[in-house]
């Protein structure tokens, strides 16, 4: 039978119903009817949905024929400790996709659905925030509750946790986290990156608007619905009445409700944009946070200049070179890159590099603990006499090759992820932004042969000042090309730098010292 | 002319569906969604588990489409065409 291979898992009222109508649109997809029959998650109480029966379950994707992706939408899975590893037991290839809500919002709409619901009969936001702690007790249920947990609203808005317990067991590479207000904002490019995600053809057009989307879907449903086991069509027709029942307005999300939960929610928003890499500080005074920052794709710039400067490589040097990676896969990959986009300037060399190297690599300590092996200060700002950005890049040289825990661990002092790093493809490129200034982690098994290079060739440049003033004068040379593009540029920088690493080494070898493993 | 077909799809809605309309809200052209009788997809599947036993008939897949859930008339059309197919 075949099993489901993605999951939306939450949080509730953060759009996942209409990012459900849009991928079930889509030809390579095929999604459950019932959107959220909490299979997983055995510390869930079972609602009035829940489908615990595997063959139930199961039915629910036996029309998925041949489409690459077939997945569901139940929204507890977040807030489920066991969820995660249950799903991942279960589907291991699965793909995790993530909405989340200013917490204020989706408290409140969370709050609006269960007075529709019957599952809260408290007539205010206020009062039912206030007899959250009775609640967690069990008291100060309503008669008709059939879901208690959904009535802990703070629990509910409280994300990092949850989110980073996701990550750690599925890996940032199968999670996909969508925040609401971008969503809204660019509903198009919001789709796109979760098809990008899902590998499904981004291309697809999708109805986005809500109700011609239902209209889309609807006899698509009707389809889906009249294969299922008479069992499964009564639940679910059960939920839809439920969710359909009477709607008395409800009194809107006063300031002083909001203003409660925001500040309750306040440090889990700061862990989450740490954990996200994200500045979410906007929610915290309810307003929509601003738009990603720029990543773009590497402009290609001129093709044909860099075709010439990859095929004018030094034979000698390319034989070096293409050990770990041919010169042609580099270039295919950089062509691929994310690069964060930049507006720092070249500045004259500063002390205070080496001082923020000092300071950070004690952070990073901090945050691997015994799995950091290596830490090494490399580039042009950790040269004396070299002029530089502000950008001080760090080699991670870790016991064993990057894995989750790590890269949780990196983004919980700030580093988000931007893919591998150009130096080398089993090293992860991760970034923070600080003000006028920038860190840049490269982290990889401390046994990459390319972190020895980069430090002999520090050492070499140190000990070497015409050699210094010669590399930083190719450098100069370099960057009056740079209208050829990045690409052009880093192309004809790596040959420089991989010849500085040859008369490194030679040195090196020649002053009868031990290649540089070990700090 | 009463249409008999008609008449039946009707007594199906009030009778057997879980919708809570009356005869008299049955106009033959009042659209089945959201602005008219907002019959969702559950309960759509059920009309037609109902409307295949009450006539006999196995509706194709390729005939459920809004084309023939626009409203009761196109319903009882699609209904007359398959069974004026089924050999006597």
């Amino acid at each position: 039978m075949r099993r489901p291979n993605f999951f939306i898992v939450g949080a509730p009222r953060c759009g996942t119903t209409a990012l459900c109508s849009y991928l079930k649109q889509h030809p390579e997809i095929w999604f459950s009817v019932d959107k959220e029959p909490h299979f997983f998650g055995s510390d869930l109480a079972p609602q009035p949905g829940t489908v615990r029966e595997e063959d139930l379950y199961l039915a629910l994707f036996a029309g998925a024929g041949e489409r690459p992706r077939a997945g569901e939408g139940s929204v507890w899975y977040l807030s489920s400790r066991r969820a995660p590893a249950e799903i991942r037991a279960y589907a291991p290839d699965a793909k995790i996709v993530i909405l989340l809500r200013e917490p204020a919002q989706m408290a409140y709409s969370l709050y609006s659905l269960y007075c529709r619901t019957g599952n809260e009969d408290l007539p205010t936001f206020e009062e039912a925030l206030a007899a959250e702690p009775e609640r967690r007790d069990g008291r100060r249920l309503p008669a008709g509750v059939y879901f208690p947990m959904g009535l802990l609203y703070t629990d509910a808005a409280r994300y990092a946790e949850k989110v980073e317990r996701y990550l750690t067991v599925f890996g940032r590479e199968n999670v996909h986290c969508i925040l609401f207000d971008d969503f809204v904002r660019d509903t198009v490019l919001a789709y796109r990156r979760c098809l990008e995600f899902l590998g499904v053809d981004p291309g697809f057009e999708a109805e986005l608007d809500p109700g011609q989307a239902n209209q889309r879907i609807r006899m698509l449903a009707v389809r889906q619905l009249r294969q299922l086991p008479p069992e499964l069509l009564r639940r679910i027709r059960f939920q839809e009445m439920k969710l359909h029942d009477g709607a008395a307005p409800r009194p809107p999300l006063t300031a002083a409700a909001a203003e409660r939960l925001r500040s309750l929610c306040a440090d889990d928003v700061a862990r989450l944009g740490a954990l996200l890499g994200r500045d979410l500080g906007a929610w915290t005074r309810g307003e929509a946070v601003a738009p990603e920052p720029a990543a773009r794709k590497a402009p290609r710039g001129d093709v044909l200049a860099s075709m010439r400067a990859l095929r004018s490589f030094p034979p000698a040097l390319r034989a070096k070179h293409d050990k770990v990676e041919t010169l042609e896969r580099k270039f295919a990959r950089w062509q691929k890159m994310r690069v964060p986009e930049l507006s720092l300037e070249q500045r004259p060399y500063s002390p205070a590099w080496p001082a923020w190297f000092a300071g950070e690599e004690a952070r990073i300590v901090a945050a691997l603990g015994p799995r950091a092996a290596r830490i090494e200060h490399f580039g042009s700002t950790s040269v004396p006499g070299l002029s530089s950005k502000n950008v001080i890049d760090i080699a991670v040289g870790l016991e064993g090759p990057p894995d989750p825990a790590a890269e949780t661990a990196l983004a919980g002092i700030g580093y988000a992820s931007y893919g591998n790093s150009p130096v080398d493809p089993e090293t992860l490129w991760l970034w923070k932004f600080d003000d006028d200034r920038a860190f840049v982690l490269h982290v990889c098994d401390h046994r990459r042969p390319w972190i020895g290079e980069q430090a002999d060739m520090r050492e070499y440049l140190r000990a070497h000042p015409l050699e210094r003033d010669r590399y930083a004068e190719m450098k100069r040379l370099l960057a009056e090309e740079k209208d050829k593009g990045l690409l052009h540029y880093s192309l004809r920088k790596l040959a420089i730098t991989v010849e500085m690493v040859d008369r490194a080494q030679t040195w090196r070898a020649a002053a009868g010292r031990a290649p540089n493993t070990a700090p | 002319m009463t249409d008999q077909v008609l008449e039946q799809i009707k007594r199906i809605v009030v009778e057997d569906l879980d919708v809570n309309l009356k005869y008299e809200d049955l106009d033959d052209s009042v659209p089945l969604f959201e602005e008219g009788l907002a019959l969702d997809s559950v309960i759509l599947v059920e009309l037609v588990s109902f409307i295949e036993k009450r006539f006999n008939i196995l509706l194709r897949d390729e005939s459920l489409n809004m084309e023939t859930f626009k409203n009761l008339q196109s319903v009882a059309r699609v209904i007359r065409e398959q069974l004026a197919e089924k050999p006597a």
